[in-house]
């Protein structure tokens, strides 16, 4: 039931917010550094590494996206 | 009863994160650039009360490989000292006070990782492994990643795996497992990041764990008392042999261009587990760019976690009717706030420097029990506080 | 509530589908459309006529884009090297800031032909569809290759081809 509950969170989100497609020319704001998922990753390691120490929960990051979509 | 004065019982911080390794890594560069990336960071972990303490130095290193692929090395040296919880005691009156250890010892964990990286045109591929040592534990691990990107570059798939094999050698003699412990743990994650317009982003990922063997803490203690709070037993702690843990999480990102070209993030995490034990994470910061390159990222962070089934601060009866038991204040019920600020200096001007960036930052940690969602009515007794300091160095050409 | 949701995503399907439609995808053997854009750094009017009978390296660019550190400094070496044999380069700046791409051009300044484009006129209509995407023009102006993406080890295939095209 929980997870049911969150996966219709996550796809009201996805749905309500605008999605349209942007043109190449137009993804200089995507391809500022503090867009990125994760500016900084050290900091960002270390973190999750504190939590997973004195929390019990862990996982949920990873993988890579947005940017500047160059070749 | 007397007080358990071991100097070797230090804070399982080091071991304890070695759980999931191999997906820490989100952030290189998701298409191959030529540049050679340095990054060194200085942590300094405290917490309240003359407990923890640990000091971090982490090196990371970049290298591209011809013209599709680039290799990354980390390095990392903890050193922690101080004292930690061992047990919780229940007086005449039944109040509950936790037990620390005695005098601390310095310990040290060393890691070290790699990984490659192979770019096509709208994927990448990485794999990688590490190991990582301390004197009571080792861990060996692999892990491998996949992102595909549709649709002219606004969609990403991730999938990603791991697995983890651990050795712990406890300094106390445990009769749980003899001399030598053995966990194994592997991950997977599953998620899609996609841009909704040009300025902003979601990424959704859902990650599955499977640990099992020897799960629990060998330095701590669980204390059985009667109906009329006299002790009875000292046990080990001692976990289920496996344990796993489903989590979802969203993170959002957005820009801001009248701010500056300010960006906010915000990221909520839901996990649950057949230990009992389900959470929730909101994470939100903002990065604001101040000019002259400079940036300040003020940030605030709520997490809740419900006990686990087989947690309770100290138990009445006996093991022989309890199949699992454990008083760690990492499985109890709580919640914990948090606020912290950081800087960043970016130089760019001399080639062949792409840029030189300079951050510090703190965070501080307020971990109590009635902050968990929904109420907890069990004390005080093991609240405390806790920062953490980075420093680190980020250099590109 | 699901009604709402179906719509909102048939809706998104069509404007994506409306949008591709609406842009001609940009082939080998196609004319480049007559173009007059603005220089970078004085603001003069460039006219594709202008290079009329030179081989082009058409080259569409942006300040935030990785690559385009890289094939600057590149382009330009090979702009001196073949320009006596009518070889031209012509970056267009895609950028939404001016200024973020007169700070590029400061750390990377070049003696080829950079120009600007405000809101898209000749990416969209050549379907640029990431950045960089360079097209190199044959004597009559038109499009003999697309060059999506740029390291440094195309180098040599690219001044392969613009070898060849300029002994035509």
């Amino acid at each position: 039931m929980q997870t049911f509950k969150v996966s219709l969170f996550i796809g009201l989100i996805i749905s309500t917010v605008a999605c349209s497609e942007v043109p190449a020319r137009q993804r200089g704001n995507l391809a500022l550094p503090q867009m990125a998922l994760t500016p900084d990753a050290q900091e960002s390691a270390l973190r999750q590494h504190t939590f997973l120490s004195k929390e019990a929960a862990s996982g949920g990051y990873g993988g890579t996206g947005g940017g500047c979509g160059c070749n | 009863m007397s007080k358990r004065k071991n100097t070797k019982l230090i804070n399982r911080l080091t071991c304890a994160a070695l759980a999931l390794p191999g997906l820490m890594h989100e952030a290189s560069a998701a298409r191959v650039e030529e540049t050679y990336d340095v990054d060194v960071q200085y942590g300094h972990y405290e917490e309240s009360g003359q407990r923890i303490k640990v000091n971090t130095f982490e090196s990371a290193f970049t290298i591209p490989i011809g013209n599709a692929m680039t290799s990354m090395f980390n390095f990392v040296h903890d050193a922690v000292s101080g004292a930690s919880p061992i047990y919780n005691s229940r007086d005449a009156q039944g109040k509950v006070t936790q037990v620390m250890s005695g005098a601390s010892i310095k310990e040290e964990r060393n890691m070290i990782d790699a990984n490659i990286a192979y770019f096509l045109d709208q994927s990448t591929l990485k794999a990688g492994g590490g190991y990582s040592t301390e004197h009571d534990y080792k861990s060996k691990y692999l892990n491998a990643s996949w992102s595909q990107d549709f649709n002219k570059k606004h969609t990403t798939l991730n999938l990603s795996g791991s697995v983890a094999f651990d050795d712990i050698e406890p300094t106390n003699f445990n009769s749980d497992c003899g001399n030598k412990c053995t966990k194994t743990t592997e991950q997977v994650l599953a998620g899609v990041t996609q841009v909704l317009n040009k300025d902003a982003l979601l990424q959704t990922n859902l990650t599955f764990s499977n640990s099992s063997g020897y799960l629990s803490d060998p330095y701590k203690r669980v204390i059985f008392y009667d109906a009329n709070n006299v002790l009875t037993t000292i046990a080990s702690d001692k976990r289920p042999r496996d344990r796993r843990q489903w989590a979802g999480l969203v993170r959002y990102v957005q820009h801001v261009e009248d701010a500056n070209r300010a960006a906010l993030h915000a990221d909520y995490r839901f996990t649950t587990d057949n230990w009992g034990i389900n959470s929730h994470t909101v994470d939100l910061s903002w990065h604001q760019p101040l000019g002259e390159g400079w940036e300040i990222v003020p940030r605030i962070r709520y997490y809740t976690q419900g006990k686990a089934d087989f947690y309770e601060p100290t138990f009445t009866g006996t093991p022989t009717n309890t199949p699992n038991y454990s008083s760690d204040y990492r499985l109890a019920g709580f919640g914990v706030v948090s606020g912290g600020l950081k800087l960043t200096k970016t130089l760019s001007s001399s080639k062949p420097l792409q840029y030189l960036k300079l951050n510090a930052g703190i965070e501080y940690f307020d971990h109590k029990s009635r902050y968990e969602l929904g109420g907890n009515d069990s004390g005080s007794f093991a609240d405390f506080k806790y920062y953490l300091f980075t420093a680190s160095v980020n250099l590109k050409f | 509530m699901m009604n709402h949701k179906k719509v909102s995503m048939f809706a998104v399907a069509l404007f994506v589908g409306a949008i591709n439609s609406a842009v001609n995808a940009a082939k080998i053997g196609e004319q480049v459309p007559a173009f007059s854009l603005p220089t970078l750094q004085q603001n003069q009017a460039v006219n594709l006529k202008q290079f009329q009978g030179k081989v082009v390296y058409l080259d569409f660019w942006a300040s935030w884009c990785a690559p385009c550190r890289t094939s600057f400094p590149l382009l330009n070496k090979l702009h001196e090297k073949l320009k006596a044999q009518g070889f031209e380069v012509v970056a267009v700046n895609v950028d939404e800031n001016k200024t973020d791409a007169e700070k590029f051009f400061k750390e990377f300044p070049v003696n080829f032909t950079v120009v600007r484009e405000n809101k898209g006129e000749l990416s969209d209509q050549l379907a640029v569809e990431s950045m960089p995407t360079s097209f190199i023009l044959d004597k009559q102006g038109v499009i003999q290759h697309v060059h999506q993406g740029f390291k440094s080890g195309d180098l040599p295939e690219l001044e392969q081809k613009i070898t060849a095209l300029l002994a035509k």
